[in-house]
């Protein structure tokens, strides 16, 4: 079962929220149920300390609360500290502000402008249909993902994304992703990596580890593999592997 | 004269302190090397044919060479200082060797000018080494440069090291002790000056950066001030601005008490022309988070200069951000380019914002991310990182490789770099280890 929380210093937008989410849940017959409304980010640590029974969780939190910005961006971020499969909803009333720091740590699922309230409650009704739906999701599918660590807080990707791994020079113990959109650095080594993931990756180089699937083609005079058609995304091969590789992109 | 293989030690030891000596000064070239080879051998039959020492020599030569620099206008002169160094760093390995050999050989018994044979073998060995492998050692030998006149003690240390070894080498024809004793001694004597030499340097190097972390504070202080003035003036500013509306909404009552259509439908059309100068919003509350000065400073110049391009820098700071420490002119650096980049970049599209995010973790570090839109033709991500492209003029694009080599230089940082549709984002983040 969806625990949905509720955290709104304003009384009465507090109870409007809890009243028209118990109905539209009751009405649609939701996996899914209002366990805690409150005003106070202590209670709601609180709460959780106390429910620890492995139930998803959907928060509905006002940026504002108690008119100090900052208390509602630490428990977004505890709360995402705690549990990174909760989803969470900031309500704000501030329509031209940048939620860059609270997007970027926090990964809302949402957020809901106070302005029209017939458009907060469709996006509340959105939101929760949201919720469930990937919580079914997660259930029952199971792609390939790879996941890492950057500071106290894991993120992931799936497999099927990630073109190459490379070390970084003058950094033992760091790795550079390089995936589709994106290239992140984060703490670990090639090694640790190749060893979990025999499957689809190859140590192609000292300093490379390559996802077999993604190979588009390799050129062994120059001893380069490339990744996409134009040849943009590439690395390196040492000569000593080119063989093998060969073989292995020919079984594939 | 009868040839003595002490003569081809005398030959090897002075050949292999003339390359060292050129290795370091960086000019060993062919012709260098003849002219080396041709000077060893005259060296060589002087020292074989009279002098019977090649330690006397090495001070004439020291003398000359000095004498020499001061001669002539070269002003960088620590060629003597080289040349000692050479001298010693070879006495130094010949001794090492010729212990290791020593007792290598000791059980197998060989004749002593086996052993010298063999020392001079494993010489040459190291001392090609550490020719070829110059670069790597020379902030070693640094530690001994005279570079600035500052450090002049050391080619005191070096002077000092260098007259010992003569000495101690040249006694041995007054004193009867053999190879080995002199080889301990030696050794001994060069790694106990060698200690108290780099303690020594250690402590002026101490002296040295406790002067320049004064001259820092000096500035910071200063800036900080400019800082301070630059946000009070344009506090000033945001208070003259907040009275002129004030003045024009009570105006607008009056105004409106006339009843003169005319007048009506003038004044708002002027008010919401002003209305949209005054509704600037309010960076200095915002950037009053950021601790650190020289941060705060470049941040608020960039809002500014964002502004007059018509382009509006959001800032979501939710908690106070400390001091960056040592980090602070790499991340200032960081910034600046980043937010130079994405100013270029959103000037050319519609929508013009850019938003910056950072986020605290206390002593453990901070993320600084930096979001903005791009245009079509910048849209090809994956191009980027290739070497030489860029979308922009010559001279332009160069901002994202250095920010890369600044990140991959140092170890506490390091980066992201996505895309998402049309928005690009890229986030530093800072890890202090502890």
């Amino acid at each position: 079962m969806l625990e949905i929380i509720i955290v709104e210093d304003n009384v009465e937008q507090r109870e409007f929220l809890r009243e028209m989410i118990s109905r539209y849940v009751s009405f649609e017959e939701l996996d899914a149920k209002i366990t805690l409304d409150t005003a106070s980010p202590d209670e709601v640590m609180e709460y959780l300390k106390e429910n620890n029974n492995g139930n998803p969780h959907l928060y509905f939190l006002d940026l504002e609360i108690a008119g100090e910005k900052v208390s509602g961006f630490k428990l977004a971020s505890t709360l995402r500290e705690n549990n990174p499969f909760d989803e969470i909803v900031f309500i704000t009333g501030h329509q031209d502000l940048s939620l860059l720091a609270f997007e970027y740590r926090v990964k809302p699922l949402d957020y809901i402008i106070k302005e029209n309230w017939d458009n907060v409650l469709a996006s509340v009704r959105k939101d929760i249909k949201l919720t469930l739906k990937s919580i079914e999701k997660r259930n029952i599918v199971d792609t390939k993902i790879f996941v890492y660590k950057i500071r106290n807080q894991y993120f992931n990707i799936p497999i099927n994304e990630i073109y190459y791994f490379e070390s970084v020079i003058n950094k033992p113990n760091a790795v550079i992703m390089r995936a589709k959109n994106q290239i992140v650095e984060f703490r670990g080594s090639l090694k640790k990596i190749e060893e979990y993931q025999k499957k689809d990756f190859f140590r192609c180089h000292k300093g490379y580890l390559v996802n077999l699937n993604k190979i588009a083609s390799f050129d062994m005079n120059l001893g380069e593999v490339y990744f996409n058609s134009e040849k943009t995304i590439k690395c390196l091969v040492s000569t000593r592997k080119s063989r093998d590789i060969v073989k292995i992109l020919k079984k594939f | 004269m009868i040839f003595k293989l002490e003569y081809l030690e005398y030959f090897i030891n002075t050949f292999i302190v003339i390359l060292i000596y050129f290795s370091l000064k960086k000019s060993l070239t062919p012709s260098k090397l003849l002219l080396g080879t041709l000077f060893t051998f005259i060296i060589t039959f002087l020292t074989a044919s009279f002098v019977r020492t090649s330690e006397l020599l090495d001070v004439i030569l020291v003398i000359g060479i000095s004498f020499f620099y001061k001669m002539s206008s070269e002003k960088n002169n620590n060629s003597a200082v080289l040349f000692m160094i050479s001298s010693v760093y070879v006495t130094m390995i010949n001794s090492m060797v010729y212990l290791i050999t020593y007792i290598a050989v000791n059980f197998l018994t060989l004749p002593k000018e086996e052993i010298l044979v063999w020392t001079g073998t494993g010489t040459c060995f190291f001392i090609l080494f550490t020719i070829y492998e110059i670069e790597t050692y020379r902030p070693v030998f640094r530690i001994f440069y005279p570079e600035y006149g500052y450090y002049n003690y050391k080619s005191g240390i070096i002077t000092v090291m260098f007259t010992l070894i003569c000495i101690l080498s040249s006694s041995r024809f007054f004193f009867d002790y053999n190879q080995l004793q002199l080889s301990i001694i030696e050794f001994v004597i060069i790694g106990t000056i060698s200690l108290v030499g780099y303690f020594n340097y250690i402590v002026i190097v101490n002296k040295e950066s406790r002067d320049i972390l004064l001259e820092q504070q000096k500035q910071e202080s200063i800036f900080e001030k400019h800082v301070d003035d630059v946000k009070t003036y344009y506090q000033e500013i945001l208070s003259f601005k907040h009275d002129y509306q004030n003045i024009l909404q009570s105006l607008g009552v009056r105004i409106l008490k006339t009843g003169d259509e005319d007048l009506i439908k003038y004044f708002n059309e002027i008010t919401k022309f002003s209305g949209d100068v005054i509704d600037s919003n309010d960076l200095v509350k915002k950037i009053d988070v950021i601790k650190d000065v020289a941060l705060q400073g470049i941040i608020f110049s960039e809002a500014i200069k964002a502004q007059k391009k018509g382009i509006d820098l959001k800032l979501s700071i939710p908690e106070e951000i400390d001091s960056m420490g040592s980090l602070q002119m790499t991340m200032t650096r960081i910034i600046s380019i980043l937010l130079d980049n994405a100013i270029e970049e959103t000037e050319k599209i519609s929508g013009k914002y850019i938003e910056l995010g950072m986020i605290s973790y206390g002593k453990q570090g901070l993320d600084i991310i930096l979001r903005n839109k791009i245009g079509m033709e910048n849209s090809d991500f994956e191009r980027w990182f290739e070497a030489g492209y860029t979308t922009k003029g010559k001279g332009h694009g160069q901002g994202l490789a250095i920010v890369q080599k600044i990140v991959q230089e140092d170890n506490r940082l390091s980066m992201q770099i996505s895309k998402n549709d049309d928005e690009l984002s890229f986030i530093v983040r800072v890890e202090n280890d502890c």
